[in-house]
């Protein structure tokens, strides 16, 4: 069996930092759909580096600052 | 409980694919079953139903499909996770229609040299009965596959 993680986010924290930005804003920034935004915030999906990225440079913010990884026991 | 309210319009259009798939499938083959040469032989019946379900499904998927886009108001572009839920489900309809065409034919294989081993010794595995089986089989996979992105879309990745 291999590491298991999972990835955090403080995407919601941000937004409400940035004016209260919505969704659907930070989807269009990103370049994702408002579904992609939702999923990320529910932690129901683990986006790629580039997407990763392109948040992280939306809130003018290092990637650590928004996204985490935790690794579980197996 | 769930309503279209709750989908994005992505997962309506799954949704929709998914109820007009087995509906016209459903459809076609309640009809084929009350025809004399059934399911096993060509007929003049069988073309002009395959041609009037070809023509409903044409005309179903652009009353539905259109529905749903006026009432969205915009196209959804497609982004990585929704590439990623596809690819998913595509692997899972593979396998679907891997190991379905497989199983048939494994089982044309039996049926043509020991008739009596056959599983369905009772049917004759006609050219039209094998065309209806993997007709059946492409059903499975579409359906496996809407069934899978739907899945995801709620569940996540």
């Amino acid at each position: 069996m291999g590491i298991q993680g999972k990835i955090h986010n403080q995407i919601r924290r941000l937004r409400f930092e940035h004016d209260e930005m919505t969704q659907a804003a930070l989807a269009k920034a990103a370049g994702v759909t408002r579904q992609t935004i939702m999923s990320l915030e529910a932690n129901k999906y683990s986006p790629s580096l580039e997407l990763a990225f392109k948040i992280s440079r939306v809130f003018n913010k290092p990637l650590t600052e928004v996204f985490s990884y935790e690794q579980t026991e197996p | 409980m769930l309503s279209l309210q709750h989908l994005s319009t992505r997962e309506q259009n799954i949704l929709a694919t998914l109820t007009l798939d087995l509906l016209v499938t459903l459809y076609y083959f309640s009809e084929l079953a009350g025809m004399e040469t059934g399911l096993t032989e060509p007929s003049e019946q069988m073309g002009q139903l395959i041609l009037k379900v070809i023509i409903l499904s044409i005309l179903a998927s652009i009353l539905l499909f259109g529905w749903i886009r006026w009432r969205s108001g915009e196209e959804e572009p497609r982004d990585e996770r929704d590439y990623q839920i596809e690819a998913k489900a595509n692997s899972i309809a593979y396998g679907v229609l891997f190991g379905a065409v497989a199983l048939l034919i494994g089982h044309l294989i039996i049926n043509a040299i020991d008739w009596h081993a056959s599983v369905m010794p009772f049917l004759s595995f006609t050219p039209m009965l094998c065309a209806h089986a993997l007709l059946v089989i492409l059903l499975l996979s579409s359906t496996a596959k809407s069934v899978t992105q739907l899945y995801l879309y709620r569940r996540g990745i």
